[in-house]
């Protein structure tokens, strides 16, 4: 057998092109469908995870799908805000925990997440480093924000400012960023977390008159000083940031209920209060009480259906790979025969060829195959969490 | 060493029929038979080696039956008792000439320790293609490769050598050399060689040299005169 090896390394060092053809072709047909049901697996695994993390969600009735999306992996979806109150009822709901969620704002190109400090509880979230935003102006970035951009404990972070020359909008919002979150494999590590109150001030909606008190600011943009209310001229530019002094008095004008949320999770207690939200949500006009769980589990269908359709490919090419390992094998040995012949006059047993052509075909289905391993096991370290993609 | 009695052969489809009604080579004897070619030596050689079966008669070679081997003895007993030179020399093209040198030992389970490379290297010093060793085959001019599977016949050191056509591909000098040096390490050893040739020359100087001009019949009426 040791024979029978070395004859058949040497003649594979000899002729590499066939095997490395063989090979090479074995290893693709291995690794398609090998790698579509690791990366559908581990898709799966992600999906129903952060579903079963969050048991309902709220929002504004339209798409179950764009609701959930948004709600579990902050995806850009044109979604009617609901008003802050319904995160208010919500919350007076002894039955669960309800946390505001509030989309649309960027910093640097990832989204500003504006919510409550229930929403890290209740995900599990660590810190690795620093700690939640418990004021309005503050971040606290996912870690691979943190990774990408260089940012950690103690920076600054912009709110990225959508039309830069329309100076009727909300300027960008210079956040300090307060801590780090551990990382967690999932979209939270994608995203920049604020009070919901930040989210409101980037949007333009909230906001603190800390420099309107300032005895420093210029005489000439006060209009008028009743009884400590100064009236400031249009030339006044707010700052960039919300002050220390802005956080005494940052408020928001107009009712509770225009104040927009994206969407309010709901995290109930019990099967009886997460029934009874549900219906009571549902049954409200222009509103609507998910669970995500079942929206996944339609994505899901839909994945499977497109994996059974990969399936049928890679079946072809692997019907494919084998007709022509079955020719490479053929003229192999049909290109060997002198050779074959040889080592029978010399006196090898009957069994040699049978044996040099086996340890050949075997040789090329293990290296084949060890190629496909190395290929897929790449593939899934370089695609760790398919849920980006959402 | 080599006792064939009424060894009969004919290919099946083909007109030629090989009859041997009576021969015997002695044990450490060098015999040449030389003839033109289609008069049956390469045959008769294959025959002795047990490569090819008799279709009737007797052939005893090294004190053994062949007919009485199973497939897998007569193979082992091939490999380890004879030395063979094939007529298109044979060469796994794959391999270094060291490696085709070893490979009896190697397909014959024998071992391929520093000794067994050492002689290897010393046969193919011997035949003066050293300077081969590391190359495959397809490096060699028709020379080099005829000397390798010379070197290949030797390594063994079996007490049976046959060689067909061993000077095919050789220059005269080189050829009476060889054909020398094959001589002189059998009659060492004490081996048996039996050679074929059309090359009449290649056959001087042997003990016994036998005429297959006019098949090998010609070869028991010979022997017998």
């Amino acid at each position: 057998m040791k024979a029978v090896a070395y004859l058949t390394l040497s003649e594979a060092r000899h002729r590499p092109g066939p095997h490395l053809l063989l090979i090479g072709t074995l290893a693709l047909a291995l690794f398609l469908p090998w790698t579509t049901r690791a990366l559908v697996g581990r898709l799966e695994t992600a999906l129903v995870a952060r579903a079963d993390a969050t048991p309902l969600t709220a929002g504004s009735a339209g798409s179950r799908l764009d609701l959930t999306l948004a709600s579990l992996y902050f995806r850009e979806v044109d979604l009617e805000p609901v008003g802050a109150d319904l995160w208010d009822e919500l919350a007076a709901d002894h039955g669960g925990v309800a946390v505001p969620l509030r989309l649309g704002a960027h910093a640097r190109g990832f989204p500003v997440v504006g919510t409550s400090p229930e929403y890290y509880e209740q995900r599990g979230l660590g810190l690795a480093s620093g700690e939640r935003p418990l004021i309005v102006g503050e971040c606290l970035l996912g870690s691979e924000v943190a990774r990408t951009l260089g940012l950690t404990t103690g920076a600054e972070l912009f709110s990225d400012q959508d039309e830069l020359y329309d100076l009727s909008v909300p300027q960008a919002l210079r956040m300090h960023v307060c801590g780090v979150l551990a990382p967690s494999g999932g979209p939270d590590d994608r995203a920049v977390f604020t009070d919901v109150g930040t989210s409101w001030a980037i949007e333009g909606l909230a906001h603190g008159h800390g420099n309107a008190n300032d005895p420093a600011l210029d005489p000439r943009l006060v209009i008028a000083d009743l009884e400590g209310n100064r009236v400031l001229s249009g030339a006044y530019v707010p700052p960039a940031e919300i002050g220390p002094a802005d956080l005494a008095d940052f408020h928001a004008h107009g009712e509770r209920a225009d104040l927009p949320l994206s969407a309010v999770l709901f995290f109930p207690h019990s099967t009886k209060a997460r029934t009874l939200v549900r219906a009571r949500i549902d049954l409200r006009e222009g509103l609507q009480m998910v669970a995500p769980r079942a929206v996944v589990d339609e994505i899901l269908g839909v994945v499977f259906r497109v994996q059974r359709l990969l399936d049928l490919f890679s079946i072809a090419v692997g019907v494919t790979a084998l007709a022509l390992g079955g020719l490479i094998v053929g003229l192999s040995i049909r290109l060997r025969a002198p050779e074959l012949r040889t080592l029978d006059r010399l006196g090898a047993g009957r069994s040699v060829a049978a044996q040099l052509v086996g340890t050949q075909v075997a040789g090329q289905l293990a290296t084949a195959f060890a190629v496909a391993a190395l290929a897929v096991a790449l593939t899934l370290a370089l695609l760790p969490d398919l849920t980006r993609w959402l | 060493m080599i006792a064939a009695r009424d060894l009969r052969l004919a290919y099946a489809g083909g007109d030629f029929v090989l009859d041997v009604p009576h021969l015997d080579v002695a044990r450490g004897e060098q015999l040449a038979i030389v003839g033109p070619s289609g008069s049956g030596k390469t045959t008769f050689l294959h025959l002795a080696a047990g490569i090819l079966r008799p279709d009737s008669g007797q052939l005893s070679v090294d004190g053994r039956d062949l007919d009485a081997m199973d497939d897998a003895l007569r193979r082992r007993w091939r490999v380890a008792r004879i030395g063979l030179v094939f007529q298109d020399l044979e060469l796994l093209p794959y391999l270094d000439s060291l490696d085709n040198v070893l490979l009896p030992l190697r397909i014959g389970g024998g071992s391929l320790d520093a000794e067994a490379r050492e002689r290897a290297r010393g046969l193919l010093a011997d035949f003066g293609v050293a300077h081969t060793t590391h190359r495959r085959p397809a490096r060699l001019s028709g020379g080099e490769r005829q000397r390798v599977a010379l070197a290949r016949a030797l390594v063994t050191e079996a007490p049976l050598l046959l060689l067909d056509e061993p000077t095919g591909s050789l220059d005269p000098d080189n050829a009476e050399r060889a054909v020398g040096l094959l001589r002189a390490r059998a009659a060492e050893r004490g081996a048996t060689l039996l050679m074929v040739t059309h090359d009449r020359a290649a056959a001087a100087g042997f003990e016994r040299v036998l005429d297959a001009g006019a098949g090998l019949e010609a070869l028991d009426a010979e022997l017998r005169a």
